[in-house]
Order: C-alpha cells, then structure tokens, then sequence
C-alpha cells in the first residue's frame, strides 16, 4: 500500500494484484480516480495474461514481486522487455514452479531482477521532478 | 536507499499515509496484532502504538 500510494503520487499507471476481490474492491474505491487496474491471481493461475492484457501485450515497466517461487516466472513473463522486478519478499518459500523457464525468460525479456525498493527510487525520482517544476512556476 | 530524500521528496509533496492503516494495536495486544497479520487479512498497515 506504501508503494501504491508512492506510484500514484508519481503518476504511475496501477495493477494491483490479489487473491481476494473484496480487497481489490476496497482498494479500488478508496483510490478511484484515476482507476486502478486489478488481477485475481487466486481466480485466474494463468494472471500474467490478465497484467498483459491490461497493458496491450506489452508488459508492466516495474513488478513489485512479493510472492516469490511461485510467482516470479509469471511476473517476468508480464513484464515489458528491458523492465525492471523489484523482489520485496517470498512470502510463499516453495521450490520455484517452473525453474526451467526462469533464465530463458530472463534473458528473452532482458529483465533488470534486484532487490527492494525501486518503486520508491522511481517515485522519489519522478516527485522530485515534479517538485522542480513546480518551483519554476 | 537514501531516507533523507525519501523524507524530503514526501515533505514537498505533503504524502499522508494515514489513509493506508488498517488498524492501530496497543503494545500490549502486539501478540494479537501479530496474529491478525498473520492471517493476512488486512488491508494496508497494522499499526503498533508504543
């Protein structure tokens, strides 16, 4: 949520993921404008689908991965070419699902793995910006 | 990471995040809030009071 409300004051377009709908829906209401795009990973096993269909094909710039073993692949397989996935946790620690695919996936898509908090670098970066400007006016 | 700057980037542009607190817990319930944490039910931040 700290990294939901750093995007949106950054200006970053939003899909959020759950496994619950009713969390979806309260997030969603309380951040209504402009929408936040939404993913039940519980409902949909193949979600990835649902993040590049939210993002014609293309993929998402920065995945906040908290899942980890299970999720990873996925996330990389919605991710745009030469993107970025930020690891902030794997809260699920089972052996990775599709371990085989990981590296060819990784390199297919030129992914940037790292650890911990770009989204707050990006925002940071893009709040600062917007902080210039509005000093210039 | 540099906190200063994530400090000073939230100063300029007044972020709050009380909006995102899911509940606030006495110190002495921490054992509970824990639990409740646990059970991955809550939405945003579960707030200890020290």
């Amino acid at each position: 949520m700290f990294a939901l409300k750093l995007a949106r004051a950054a200006g970053l377009k939003i899909v959020l993921s759950s496994s619950s709908d009713q969390k979806l829906r309260a997030v969603c209401k309380q951040f209504p404008n402009p929408p936040i795009l939404t993913v039940n990973y519980a409902e949909n096993p193949e979600w990835h689908e649902d993040v590049l269909g939210h993002t014609n094909g293309i993929g998402v710039d920065l995945v906040l991965e908290n899942g980890g073993p299970s999720t990873l692949l996925r996330s990389m397989k919605c991710t745009r070419r030469g993107g970025v996935i930020s690891q902030v946790g794997y809260l699920d620690r089972k052996e990775f699902d599709g371990i085989t695919e990981l590296l060819p996936t990784l390199i297919d898509r030129r992914i940037v793995l790292r650890y911990g908090i770009i989204v707050i670098q990006v925002a940071i970066s893009r709040l600062t910006t917007y902080q210039r400007y509005q000093c210039r006016i | 990471m540099d906190l200063d700057e994530l400090s000073a980037a939230l100063t300029a542009t007044r972020i709050t995040f009380d909006d995102i607190i899911d509940s606030t817990w006495t110190f002495d319930n921490a054992d509970e809030a824990l639990q409740y944490l646990w059970q991955g039910k809550q939405v945003g931040k579960v707030v200890i009071q020290i």
